[in-house]
């Protein structure tokens, strides 16, 4: 369900608050954590540049895992650090996009297009 | 053979001569490919020369405009293509080992298109593996090795439309193709002094195109004037069902006038964007300065805008990561990707497999309202200006790039126009202190393609950094 265009944001969007919420996801991204990776398998610690939140952190352990579950085989250990500082800096992208304020009928960019036969067959 | 004077002339200008009979379609073809097989190779700027291809169609061109059937502005003009586009039965390689010896039994519909105009291929124009879609740290990530800069072969011509570039700053085609996801136009074209185009989301049709995210991916030219991209864009302009992104056949097609406007047009509002780039090149600052000025001199109107704040940058890498792990899923799954030249691209696929579906949309549905807070900016100007690219081109010797490394680049203008579909164009504005290109970029609302070809036009129509080219031998 899709709100009417006019009222699309019964409460509407304030970039102010869109900024006080991103400075505080920042700041959960940037507080010290622990050292996730600390004894792991997966090639030594987490980047210590950009340090997650404890959350942000398991994720990107948690995928790393799974990479290497799946493809450990193809891996040495500096690609695993490598992959590890990639999806660091993915979990980071995807914090300022998670903690973007949406509502229920907020629409993707990118959604179906109906076709039509006369339109031609690939 | 041909001499520069002729060879660095815009395709205007050719197409004027080849339509009055005045310049021989086989001569000119004969004299790209003596100089691209001469020079070619000094700068890896060609995948591969079509030799045999280009010669027939330059002949059936000469044969057809002698008997009178002129079919436009490309009929008899020499270019490249980026090698990420089907041609039939040459080579296509995507500048990646895994597909070094691939071949495709049709034609891209660009290429159709192309030959339909009468234009004559020279080449497959180099370009970065797989046009960076899986991510690289160097300019060395190619099949044919690193893009030299033919303004300084110690330095880079950025990528992924590297050779495109490379191609067209010296002279060894009128124009080539490039493809642009985030930059891969503007960037090459700002470092190689060149004038290139990134058309509208939907503009020119993508099938038989090597597909990286297809929110994102465009086609469109790398010229010597911004004239000539708008003649290039009308021809290869349209509505393609083969093509589930084509804009709409509702949308009114891009047509260009035949002859280029006065320059003197009505008063054109300008946002000169003041906060999109973390940190700009000595000089290059000036240099856009002093570009706004001649079109404030001319008649436009310059004004201070801010993108407003939101997370861009984040969510055109998050597409283009997302989107990328999907089109190469069975290069990652087989364990191909570890064939990349790049060690970013060898695991990068893995990573961005990793991302869930929730996050995607989440994505696309932040991404729509960063669609419409741009648009806005629209309502006041007709387009926004900036930098090409925050800095002349770089030393091949540079160390390679940590992606993961330093704070996220937030408002990139790349970023932010790519990912919103908007089209961008970037002409010559000046020389860095190193006798580099820096360029200057317009930019216009979605599917208003001629605005900023109208304000690069009128730039380059009151100077001549678009005529500089490079010394080379």
């Amino acid at each position: 369900m899709t709100q009417p265009p006019d009222n699309r944001r019964g409460k509407r969007f304030s970039r102010r608050e869109f900024s006080q919420q991103a400075a505080i996801t920042a700041a959960a991204v940037l507080s010290a954590a622990p050292a996730l990776a600390a004894g792991s398998d997966f090639g030594g610690q987490a980047d210590a540049s950009f340090k997650l939140s404890p959350d942000q952190g398991q994720e990107v352990e948690a995928k790393l895992g799974n990479i290497v579950r799946k493809y450990g085989d193809r891996l040495t250990q500096e690609q695993r650090q490598h992959l590890r500082r990639i999806l660091t800096y993915n979990e980071r992208m995807l914090a300022a996009v998670r903690a973007f304020p949406l509502q229920n009928g907020d629409s993707p960019a990118s959604v179906l297009k109906v076709s039509r036969a006369e339109e031609g067959k690939r | 053979m041909l001499t520069e004077d002729v060879l660095f002339l815009s395709v205007r200008e050719l197409g004027e001569r080849v339509r009055a009979r005045k310049l021989s379609p086989v001569e000119l073809a004969e004299s790209y490919l003596y100089r691209a097989e001469k020079l070619g190779p000094k700068l890896n700027a060609y995948a591969t020369l079509t030799r045999d291809l280009a010669l027939r169609q330059a002949r059936a061109a000469e044969k057809e405009i002698a008997s009178g059937h002129y079919r436009g502005p490309l009929h008899g003009i020499p270019y490249a293509v980026k090698d990420l586009v089907a041609v039939e039965g040459y080579p296509t390689t995507w500048g990646a080992p895994p597909y070094a010896k691939q071949r495709f039994d049709f034609n891209a519909t660009i290429i159709e298109r192309l030959n339909e105009a009468g234009a004559v291929l020279i080449g497959k124009a180099a370009m970065i593996e797989l046009a960076g879609g899986l991510g690289y740290s160097a300019g060395d990530a190619s099949l044919t090795g690193p893009a030299r800069n033919p303004w300084n072969t110690n330095y880079w011509t950025c990528g992924s439309s590297s050779g495109s570039g490379a191609v067209v700053a010296a002279g060894l085609a009128p124009w080539a193709l490039g493809s642009d996801t985030r930059g891969s136009i503007i960037c090459p074209s700002a470092w190689c002094g060149v004038s290139g185009m990134r058309p509208s989301f939907g503009r020119v049709s993508r099938f038989g195109a090597m597909a990286i995210a297809w929110t994102m991916d465009k086609l469109g030219p790398m010229c010597r004037t911004a004239d000539d991209c708008g003649l290039v864009l009308s021809v290869i302009a349209g509505h393609d069902p083969k093509d589930h992104d084509s804009a709409p056949a509702g949308v009114p097609a891009f047509s260009y006038p035949a002859a280029p406007a006065s320059g003197k047009g009505r008063p054109l509002p300008i946002g000169r964007l003041t906060n999109v780039w973390q940190e700009m090149a000595p000089g290059l600052e000036q240099c856009v300065d002093d570009a706004l000025k001649i079109m404030e001199k001319n008649g436009a109107k310059v004004s201070a805008v801010q993108i407003p704040d939101g997370p861009y940058e984040e969510c055109a890498e998050l597409t283009i990561l997302m989107e990328a792990a999907s089109s190469f899923q069975d290069l990652i799954h087989s364990g191909r990707c570890s064939e990349l030249i790049d060690p970013v691209g060898q695991i990068n696929g893995y990573a961005s497999a990793e991302f869930s579906v929730t996050d995607y949309l989440q994505v696309q549905r932040v991404r729509a309202f960063l669609q419409q807070q741009i648009d806005r900016l629209f309502d006041e100007f007709d387009v926004l200006a900036t930098a090409g690219e925050s800095s002349a081109a770089s030393p091949l010797s540079a160390p390679p790039e940590e992606d993961s490394a330093g704070p996220i680049a937030r408002r990139e203008p790349d970023g932010i126009s790519s990912l919103c579909g908007l089209p961008a164009l970037s002409v010559p504005c000046g020389f860095s202190k190193d006798r580099l290109p820096f360029g200057v970029q317009f930019i216009a609302r979605a599917l208003d393609d001629h605005a900023v070809i109208a304000a690069a036009h009128t730039y380059q129509w009151h100077t001549d950094w678009h005529r500089q080219h490079p010394s080379l031998s």
